[in-house]
């Protein structure tokens, strides 16, 4: 398929009532061995650059630099940064590759502490690294009845 | 990074942290009263017809959002109309039961992500 409609998603903020909106896509990411492994992303265009967590990564046997980005952290976490490309292709598309570049946050050898979790590492999808190959467009379309309206995705 | 707000009054952020995947709730999960009330006021934002449409989903993503938000483990489920039945919590368990996130054993199951 060369489109996908994914909906908007949406959590409520108990605290207010208010309901939050954002966009999440699965992608299969390719392994070491060629095999591919579903994760959800968060698209994310207030992220400069893809990211995923270095632990994950490591246990789902992806490709990742072994040595640590000197220099680098992540802000918003304060995370250790290795700097390498992801290799996927969209649940629900065809079989194109995607190659965009990737920070993996945190220790591969270590998982995120469950005590901490606003210093988790996300998954996060930083679409404007894919513009050359796919189309990205927020609509909501009365006549599809969706809730909260949809991102189309679509191959150029 | 995508702007976050903290929930102090989530929930699932009561009573401290940390809450480790094995101590959250597992299997067929009822959604709460303080869920239910909050679906029968986004009810009154959308024509009935529509809301009728995703209703049983957003019953489902509220309940684990009640249990699970902030975290920071994903939880495997299995949408139902009585309320998210929870098969795994976190990496470790969702990589055990889905043989590393393979697409074939997820087939059918939806991953919920914490905010």
């Amino acid at each position: 398929m060369n489109r996908l409609e994914v909906p908007v998603s949406r959590q409520v903020l108990f605290a207010t009532g208010d309901v939050k909106l954002w966009v999440e896509m699965d992608l299969l990411l390719k392994d070491d061995a060629g095999r591919w492994r579903k994760r959800s992303f968060r698209v994310d265009t207030g992220s400069e650059i893809t990211t995923f967590p270095a632990y994950d990564a490591k246990r789902l046997g992806l490709p990742m630099p072994r040595q640590v980005s000197r220099g680098a952290t992540h802000a918003q976490t304060g995370l250790e940064v290795r700097s390498g490309v992801l290799r996927f292709r969209i649940d629900g598309m065809d079989q194109t590759v995607y190659v965009v570049p990737c920070l993996f946050l945190g220790n591969p050898d270590a998982p995120p502490d469950p005590a901490r979790p606003a210093t988790r590492p996300r998954k996060l999808l930083q679409p404007f690294h894919l513009l050359d190959w796919l189309r990205f467009t927020l609509d909501k379309n009365p006549a599809v009845g969706l809730l909260y309206g949809e991102l189309v995705v679509e191959k150029r | 990074m995508s702007s976050q707000f903290i929930d102090l009054n989530a929930p699932s952020l009561q009573g401290g942290l940390p809450k480790l995947p094995k101590d959250l709730p597992h299997g067929l999960i009822a959604p709460p009263e303080r869920v239910r009330e909050l679906i029968e006021k986004e009810r009154a934002k959308h024509a009935p017809e529509v809301f009728a449409r995703h209703e049983e989903r957003l019953m489902n993503e509220w309940t684990l959002q009640y249990y699970f938000d902030y975290l920071g483990h994903e939880v495997l489920y299995r949408i139902t109309p009585q309320g998210p039945e929870v098969l795994a919590v976190g990496f470790e368990e969702i990589f055990a039961r889905t043989n590393g996130y393979d697409p074939e054993a997820m087939q059918g199951l939806k991953t919920w992500t914490p905010a």
